[in-house]
């Protein structure tokens, strides 16, 4: 198998996509490969960096506020009446 | 899945909630909001559009819950429903969505030094750093490596729930995700030759 094709392996044990005989399979590869070595190092430090150091942000509230005031909007007590409905209102003698 | 709640506990409130319950459509978006603002957030780059996209996700899912034939699936389904929301918006505004994290008006600026209050000034200045090295890198990105990169290491999802969620097959998500790596080590790499 060709380096490209065990790097795509690499690739796929940085994502824990691999099963343990394939893992160690890839792992034996590493240890007698220094390509695919130094491609695994630079990776996974590249994976690592981006998995422990990449903020995660809390959603606004302001973005659930939005939600409920569209769905209540929508919601049948709040919609303006029926065209007919509201010709007769206008002729409804006080 | 997120981690508040068994699989069987979510297709019990998918079930309520598609037969109308308010009280469980709200579970569903304090379990999921986080995961898929951020994922948003990364795929369109802005934190910004991230808001009004989460939003539109949301109730997209509002008015087509009744339509998910497999409660059971609705994770997957929400996450697609997520990713087209954004590469709809992105095909509108026929443009990368790329944010100034030079300009202190940026959002994203905004809300790392709300929540950086207290916080050592230097670690602000890192976050930004590195949000605008994983910015670049990630935005260098075609979209059908960026998505499947994003569900994989920010996300952490496996490969089978990726592939459901682009609709590609196993080998297709395995290799664009390697190929996504390529190009990340890449805009990195010429990304830190420009800083130096």
């Amino acid at each position: 198998m060709s380096c490209e094709l065990w790097k795509l392996e690499i690739s796929a044990l940085l994502d824990g996509a691999l099963d343990a005989n394939q893992e160690a399979e890839v792992n034996r590869h590493i240890s007698c490969c220094a390509e695919c070595r130094s491609f695994f190092q630079e990776h996974s430090r590249l994976t690592h960096f981006f998995r422990e150091s990449a903020p995660v942000l809390d959603p606004p509230e302001i973005i659930w506020q939005g939600i409920e005031d569209r769905i209540a909007s929508r919601s049948p007590e709040s919609e303006s009446p029926a065209p007919l409905e509201s010709i007769l209102s206008w002729l409804r003698v006080p | 899945m997120s981690s508040d709640v068994s699989q069987e506990e979510l297709t019990e409130i998918v079930e309520r909630a598609r037969e109308g319950s308010l009280e469980d459509f709200q579970r569903l978006y304090s379990l999921f909001a986080k995961p898929i603002f951020n994922f948003i957030w990364r795929l369109a780059g802005s934190p910004d559009d991230a808001e009004d996209l989460t939003q539109d996700t949301f109730l997209k899912v509002y008015s087509e819950l009744k339509n998910l034939r497999e409660p059971a699936q609705f994770r997957f389904w929400l996450y697609r429903i997520a990713r087209n929301e954004v590469y709809q918006k992105l095909r509108k505004s026929q443009r990368k969505t790329e944010i100034s994290l030079d300009s202190e008006d940026s959002p994203l600026f905004n809300i790392l030094a709300d929540e950086s209050i207290g916080l050592d000034p230097e670690k602000v200045a890192l976050s930004r750093e590195l949000n605008e090295v994983i910015d670049t890198a990630l935005s260098s990105l075609k979209p059908k490596y960026r998505d499947v990169f994003v569900l994989a290491v920010f996300e952490k999802m496996t490969y089978e729930d990726i592939s459901k969620v682009v609709g590609r097959t196993l080998l297709s998500v395995k290799t664009d995700i390697y190929r996504g790596r390529l190009a990340i080590k890449e805009a990195i790499t010429s990304y830190m030759k420009e800083k130096q």
